[in-house]
């Protein structure tokens, strides 16, 4: 059985009133917001409020609205046709005559009130008016059933909440509204045309009619105009003859019986006749256009994305972009990077150390002052100059080397290699970090690693000094 | 749509030296904290991590984190002799051999990782930390990268406060003919620097260009929707707080409480926007900082009701405010409550009168006993209003703070939309939209109108 768009919507919509509660937990949630599924973000959001279901044995609870309304629907509908049995029974039973006109306004009268109230309400889009009864009821019912079950499931409140406000608000509500209210007073129309024909089929009635304040003549145009469309139907309605000798002045008491039978036949089936072409034929189209028009609005019924919960639901099942996956894993042996508390000091260099720089950067001049053109080997900033000093270095015996580096600047392995080939040949190693200023603040993890830089270079830590390049300059 | 997702996607490896935020970049492009490592010492991404972009439900982009070049002057070398030994009739033939033969080359290990991606993609995003010296190794990265035959896009990091140096990073990339270069901060990250990257790699990638344009319009489409939802939702509060009403007996007799539970409503619900913002902005705490939002642990650091306040919005303290009384009540006049629409005026002729008589019941049973409505002054309705839309602005500007610091603290100019004073009349006269999500047209009406002025820049205030 596939779910209607509707139903889908209403139950992400339940699942989102409950989780206005509490937020309600699911394991296929990470399932849900897989790519690879071709699926909208509504079609997500199902799957989610299905595991949900699933998961926290939700199913009673969602359904008790939708339980309750077919109950309540079921107790209207009989109660309508209660209403239609006892307004004929009422108007036709205390005597063998029957009051033509009381009797169609009791059953169509009200009718058409309604009916016009509720034409002038979709017209003018009023909802006090299309709604009625039911809409008060429906904003009294979420209250009350709160303060039923305030102590057991306050979850299950907020379900029906969603249900109601679904099926029973916008344009949904409206044709819903007007749905229930057509077929109510259908079944109340049936109901009456169902007794009466009973009636008239086991007993014999006269019909008559009378008035108080309108003329006779008006009567009588009345009933050729209601007869018209009627004897277009196949409805023998009677004449202007048969109407005027049925009034209630005109016959005399017991002078009834003179009545023809076809007198009776014909006001039957006028009777018969205005009941279906005025009441339930209308009500049969309305009802059948509400209902046309309410399942237009239920398939027209939208999630509103700009709730914030949505926006924050569409973060997680249709994120802009799937989560890092390790394609190509590191196989080296991990680094162990234990951070050195050392902090290198200045210190005083032997006498002829020579000195080279590497990758220092923009920010220092190279060399500082401190250093004498004659022990300065140069710079290593690329292949070229590294090869150019390392080819001096093979040449000329060089007992104590100083590399000079950037304490501030992170060294990679390039590094290493270059200030390892620089000392290859030299007995003394020296490792100077320059900086700045002497409050150059260089963080641990940086020193940690000219620290382990220096070990792979077999410098020893006491070798590892600082310069700072103010206090020269 | 179609026979645009049946394409793979593109193929875009991020590399450069180690160090110079690629992961960072990824992280900011998929709003992603998780993704990856982070760290200030060389070598903290030593995999190759796979990320994918959508563009609904199509894989648009492959993106993938790979580890930093460590010794590409050596690796030059390694491979200038590998080219001695291997016939290898195009470079990328060369780095080929030289992948194949990775067992020979242990130290090369984290290289040859981003060789073997970088053959394997469609384009290259070389990320530049500017703040560099221009090193001999970068050119020897970017002779080894363009080995590999793919177009290579040079991403300028790390740019704010060194356009001297960013100009120099230009100049080097220019002679290597890479001249469609892109700014990027990861630090200073906003919707439209995403759309530049997207539209670099059209401009590289001809035959994608479709795929890249549908990838442009859904991000633009989210993001739109994104900033109507935060509107609307700051619309809900301001509905919320000019709606909300306590009837008090008479203006004398206001109590504390009273005053206090007013207040108390008011800071909740401002309190339940800038949560909602900043979860569907996906704002974390680190972003928080990086904004310089008034904001600690979630809430805002500045009582809504505290006296700076209007001051600091240059709102005009005591204008309707309500004489002794603490900062934010006011009192309502119930005669402009009063005031029947047409429908309603219909309605009531027709009989369903009882309704109209429902909506207006309270008022008139209040105006009966003397009593009158306790209510939000218009001058915490209108402080609200600037406080939402500074923060919208914030959020919607992710990064730019961290950019412009001075500029965004002080030249803010608070200016109150010119029929700002009807919108909080108009919402005072409906009481009830404070309670249901109103269909209402005058609602939606309304809604549009404040919407539109939250969103619109600073200066068409």
């Amino acid at each position: 059985m596939t779910t209607s768009n509707f139903d889908k919507r209403l139950l992400i919509e339940q699942i989102r009133f409950m989780e206005t509660q509490h937020t309600l937990a699911c394991d296929d949630e990470e399932e849900a917001a897989d790519h690879s599924v071709h699926k909208d973000f509504e079609e997500r959001l199902w799957q989610r409020a299905r595991c949900l279901v699933e998961q926290n044995d939700l199913s009673a609870i969602l359904g008790r609205a939708a339980r309750l309304s077919r109950y309540v629907k079921f107790l209207a509908f009989v109660l309508a046709a209660l209403l239609g049995i006892l307004g004929v029974v009422y108007a036709v039973t205390d005597s063998d005559t029957i009051n033509i006109y009381w009797l169609l306004l009791l059953l169509l009268g009200f009718n058409l009130i309604s009916m016009l109230l509720w034409l002038i309400g979709i017209s003018l889009n009023m909802e006090a008016l299309t709604s009625g009864m039911l809409a008060r009821l429906s904003s009294w019912l979420p209250g009350h059933l709160e303060r039923k079950d305030s102590s057991s499931i306050k979850a299950g409140t907020q379900a029906d909440r969603a249900w109601l406000a679904c099926h029973f608000s916008g344009a949904v509500g409206k044709w819903q509204f007007s749905k229930i209210t057509h077929q109510l007073w259908l079944i109340y129309l049936l109901a009456g045309l169902a007794c009466l024909v009973l009636l008239l089929m086991v007993r014999q009635y006269d019909f008559v009619w009378g008035t108080t304040l309108l003329s006779d003549t008006a009567f009588v145009r009345l009933t050729e105009v209601l007869g018209t469309p009627l004897q277009a139907l196949g409805f023998a309605t009677p004449s202007a003859e048969q109407v005027q000798d049925t009034q209630t002045g005109v016959l005399q008491h017991g002078a009834a019986q003179a009545l023809t039978a076809e007198h009776r036949y014909h006001w039957a089936q006028f009777l018969l006749g205005a009941l279906l072409c005025f009441g339930i034929v209308p009500r049969i189209v309305l009802w059948a256009w509400s209902a046309l028009m309410c399942a237009n609005a239920r398939r027209l019924f939208a999630l509103d994305f700009y709730l914030p919960y949505y926006i924050s639901l569409r973060h997680r099942l249709m994120p802009l972009a799937s989560h890092g996956q390790i394609i190509d894993a590191d196989t080296s042996p991990p680094i162990i990077a234990e951070t050195s508390a050392i902090k290198p000091v200045p210190h005083a260099l032997p006498p002829g150390t020579q000195w080279a720089a590497v990758e220092l950067g923009d920010a220092i001049a190279w060399p500082p002052q401190s250093v004498s053109a004659d022990n300065d080997l140069g710079q290593v900033v690329d292949r070229d100059s590294l090869a150019h000093i390392l080819q001096y270095l093979q040449s000329n015996a060089c007992p104590v080397i100083a590399v000079a580096v950037s304490a501030a600047r992170s060294p990679d392995r390039g590094v290493l290699r270059t200030i390892d080939s620089l000392m290859s040949n030299c007995a003394q190693r020296w490792l100077v970090l320059l900086q700045k200023r002497d409050d150059e603040s260089v963080s641990n993890k940086r020193l940690a690693a000219w620290y382990r830089l220096a070990e792979a270079c077999q410098v020893p830590a006491d070798n590892v000094i600082s310069l700072s390049l103010t206090e020269h300059e | 749509m179609n026979n645009v997702s049946s394409n793979p996607a593109i193929n875009v490896a991020v590399v450069g030296h180690t160090n110079t935020g690629k992961t960072s970049l990824i992280r900011t492009l998929l709003r992603d904290d998780r993704f990856g490592n982070i760290d200030e010492s060389a070598g903290t991404t030593r995999y190759v991590e796979k990320s994918t972009i959508f563009a609904g439900d199509d894989a648009v982009i492959n993106l993938y984190d790979t580890p930093g070049f460590e010794d590409s002057s050596a690796l030059l070398q390694a491979l200038d002799e590998l080219s001695k030994t291997v016939d290898a009739r195009l470079p990328a033939d060369l780095l080929r051999a030289f992948v194949a033969q990775a067992e020979h080359f242990a130290e090369f290990a984290q290289e040859i990782k981003v060789l073997r991606q970088s053959i394997n993609s469609d384009v290259l995003l070389y990320i530049i930390d500017v703040r560099e010296p221009l090193l001999g190794k970068y050119r020897d990265e970017v002779e080894i990268l363009s080995m590999a035959g793919k177009p290579i896009v040079p991403v300028f990091n790390f740019i704010a406060g060194h356009s001297e140096s960013l100009a120099r990073w230009r100049e080097q990339m220019a002679t290597f003919n890479l001249h469609a270069a892109l700014n990027f901060d990861t630090v200073a990250f906003d919707f439209e620097a995403e759309k530049r990257l997207y539209q670099k790699l059209q401009s590289q990638l001809e035959s994608r260009y479709d795929e890249l344009q549908s990838l442009i319009d859904y991000r633009l489409e989210v993001w739109n929707n994104l900033l109507h939802a935060a509107a609307r939702r700051i619309f809900q509060l301001l509905t919320e707080v000019a709606c909300y009403r306590k009837e008090v007996a008479g203006s004398s007799g206001i109590t504390d409480a009273d005053v206090a539970s007013m207040q108390d409503f008011v800071r909740n619900a401002e309190q339940q926007v800038l949560r909602d913002l900043l979860t569907m902005f996906a704002f974390t705490q680190t972003d928080v900082e990086l904004q310089q939002l008034p904001v600690r642990d979630g809430r805002w650091e500045l009582d809504i009701f505290s006296p700076h306040m209007l001051h600091d919005f240059g709102l005009n303290a005591g204008a309707t405010a309500l004489k002794g009384a603490a900062a934010g009540a006011g009192i309502d006049l119930i005669v402009g409550g009063l005031s029947l629409g047409a429908a309603s005026v219909l309605g009531a002729v027709l009989g369903a009168s009882w309704a109209t008589l429902r909506r207006y019941r309270q008022e008139l049973i209040a105006a009966w006993r003397g009593h009158k409505w306790l209510c939000v002054d218009d001058n915490t309705v209108s402080l609200l209003y600037l406080r939402q839309r500074n923060l919208l602005h914030t959020l919607t500007q992710r990064g730019h703070a961290a950019q412009n610091k001075l500029q965004l603290t002080n030249d803010v100019v608070h200016v109150l939309p010119q029929q700002w004073d009807r919108v909080i009349k108009v919402l005072r006269q409906n009481p009830e939209w404070q309670h249901l999500s109103a269909t209402d047209e005058e609602y939606q009406k309304l809604q549009s109108q404040v919407i539109a002025w939250l969103l619109s820049d600073e200066s068409d205030a």
